[in-house]
């Protein structure tokens, strides 16, 4: 009992005590590991200087040795609440509240510390955050010319006009997209989302543009479906080509069928309006609406493999009947988990019907394309593919973007019997603003 | 015959000194706390502040834990029925490099990472029955279940916490697949 009352003492003056005390080494913790006075003062250094893997293990240790002691597992507890740690702070809660010799005035200490704190900690229901992008792409045929580099025109065959149209090109992409929100409840959340992207090319001839998008979606939980609808407008302002408006609005849900299995819908309306000015008067025929339909099925193999399969239809119907065209197509995909990101290979075949034939390019021929993408992705954080980014990226808030596609079209008509393929390399570092909201 | 005596001579001197090296292992660390039953391989008792050699295996029997801190700042604490062999550790206090390899053999370990692997989590490695573990800045525990199963637990600090410190890392790996875990709570169970 003197002991203990001792041992009080010592641990109150150590913690009312702020004169400066001598430095202790890690050497002397090992010459002296069960020395009560040195190792609180060595646990307050070490806190102090920012050393606080120390400071716990000194704790933990004093804890062991001296079990009855509340003021140390309340130290020790009151920097193991700061360390976004759930998994520790349970099981020192629970190590504190099973411990015969823990009193009842020490358990409502406990309770009232871990309240605080948690309120402290409690997340806002506000969120924000800004990702900022910058993407390279090479294209092999930016502007889809033909594979025999003619086209159909009132059927005749003509060359394509060259150098006039690009092929080959790069184009950089820098883009930053706001996106804020609101979780309404646990099963529900808001998200409005604001961005825009900037576009130039290498070669400067045409496809330069500023794009502007907005879009509000809607996320909620209804048993197993995990419903999000939302609406979007997107106004791209193209240097050397028509300017554009589209507007549209959809849903996509996705039914979990069990752990392996989960089926995803979509449905989705778009219209594209053409403005008219010069060098583009007649661009508006272009107009359109698009409906969009889309069933996947979603198989876990693994925790780490996933394939798919998807149907998908779309009815496009233009001002300029020749323009109309019903798709559908099929595609499929496997993802793996690497250690270094998610790779992710997928194929699709489309087959594009025409309702109406374009009198301009051919009075006989009805437009049938007939169409495969093959697309391999790898993306990821940055610190996966390149483990020494962590001294740079600390946060673990960049992200990557290796993608590879690879377009082959058929077509019974000249023009659009095109072969692409492109490269983008992206980088995206999200800015979290989720501490304005504290 | 002259040549023979010196060539005697050597060898004698060349096995004294490797028997001198022998009788002298390196001090590695010291138990930190020890509660309860507490042995080494040889069936010595282990007590508060007693020293750790390299290649000590820590046997923790019914009812006991301890605490284990090693040169490089590792601390240790082995849980009840638990055993752990320090297979390696070379450590540069000067540069603050080195290597640590212990194989937990069963039982409760938790483990606080030092010095040795700020830089290259590498370079601390613990071996269980179905893998490996490597982990830097961080703290994890190790619950071996059985030979062929172990539970291994990120415990953090975790990227929100509120002071100043680094979230550290954890890589487990079954021999042929590595996974990385970042999040404290997280864990991965590796199965034979």
């Amino acid at each position: 009992m003197p002991q203990k009352i001792f041992n009080k003492i010592i641990i109150i003056f150590l913690f009312i005590s702020t004169s400066a005390l001598a430095e202790i080494s890690y050497r002397e913790i090992l010459d002296n590991p069960t020395d009560l006075e040195i190792n609180l003062n060595y646990a307050k250094q070490q806190q102090k200087a920012g050393n606080l893997k120390l400071t716990i293990s000194t704790l933990e240790r004093l804890s062991m040795l001296y079990p009855s002691n509340t003021e140390i597992k309340l130290y020790l507890l009151s920097i193991v609440v700061k360390m976004d740690s759930p998994a520790k702070l349970t099981l020192l809660v629970q190590s504190i509240l099973s411990d015969p010799n823990t009193t009842q005035e020490t358990k409502k200490l406990v309770v009232e510390l871990l309240d605080k704190e948690q309120k402290l900690a409690e997340p806002s229901k506000w969120f924000a955050y800004l990702d900022l992008s910058y993407a390279h792409t090479e294209n092999s045929n930016y502007d889809s010319v033909s594979v025999s580099k003619k086209r159909l025109v009132t059927d005749g065959i003509q060359t394509f006009s060259t150098p006039s149209t690009v092929e080959y090109d790069k184009s950089f992409k820098r883009s930053g997209a706001l996106t804020f929100g609101k979780n309404i409840s646990d099963t529900s959340s808001i998200f409005f989302n604001l961005g825009l992207d900037v576009n130039t090319m290498n070669k400067k001839q045409a496809g330069e543009s500023d794009i502007v998008n907005t879009s509000v979606s809607y996320f909620k939980i209804i048993g197993n479906h995990y419903l999000t609808p939302y609406v979007y407008y997107t106004k791209p302002n193209y240097r050397q080509a028509a300017d554009v408006n589209m507007k549209g609005l959809g849903f996509n849900n996705t039914y979990i069928l069990n752990e392996k299995n989960n089926i995803n819908y979509t449905a989705g309306y778009s219209n594209t309006e053409y403005h008219t000015r010069e060098g583009f008067l007649f661009k508006y025929l272009e107009n359109n609406d698009i409906y969009s339909f889309g069933l996947k099925f979603n198989h876990n193999i693994s925790n780490k493999n996933k394939v798919g399969a998807k149907l998908l239809h779309n009815i496009t119907s233009s001002l300029q009947d020749h323009y109309s065209n019903d798709t559908n197509g099929v595609e499929f995909s496997y993802a793996h988990l690497l250690p270094i990101g998610t790779l992710k290979l997928s194929t699709r075949l489309t087959e594009k019907k025409f309702r109406k034939k374009q009198d301009s390019v051919s009075t006989i021929i009805l437009r049938k394309d007939e169409g495969i993408l093959n697309n391999i992705s790898l993306k990821g954080q940055l610190n996966q593919l390149i483990p020494f980014a962590k001294s740079i990226n600390k946060k673990n808030n960049i992200f990557y973007n290796i993608n590879f596609i690879d377009s082959h079209v058929h077509s019974n008509i000249i023009t659009n019997k095109v072969k692409k393929h492109s490269l983008t390399f992206e980088l995206t570092k999200r800015l979290d603003f989720n501490g304005l909201f504290k | 015959m002259k040549f023979f005596k010196y060539i005697s001579i050597l060898t004698l001197f060349l096995l004294n000194f490797n028997f001198a090296n022998a009788s002298n292992p390196e001090f590695v660390g010291v138990v930190g706390a020890a509660i309860g039953d507490i042995k080494n391989q040889n069936n010595e008792k282990l007590l508060n502040g007693s020293k750790i050699y390299y290649g000590d295996t820590i046997i923790v029997n019914k009812q006991s834990n301890a605490q284990l801190l090693f040169l490089d700042q590792t601390v240790i604490t082995v849980g009840e029925e638990s055993e752990l062999t320090v297979d390696e550790f070379i450590y540069d206090p000067e540069t603050n490099e080195g290597k640590f390899v212990s194989s937990i053999n069963s039982g409760t370990v938790k483990v606080i990472t030092g010095e040795i692997s700020k830089n290259n989590p590498d370079n601390l490695e613990v071996n269980v029955t179905t893998g490996t573990i490597g982990a830097r800045g961080t703290e994890f525990v190790v619950v071996a279940e059985s030979n062929d199963e172990n539970k291994i637990i990120l415990l953090g600090p975790g990227p929100n916490n509120t002071l100043g410190m680094m979230p550290g890392t954890l890589q487990v790996s079954d021999g042929l697949n590595t996974i990385e875990i970042i999040k404290p709570g997280y864990e991965s169970i590796l199965t034979n």
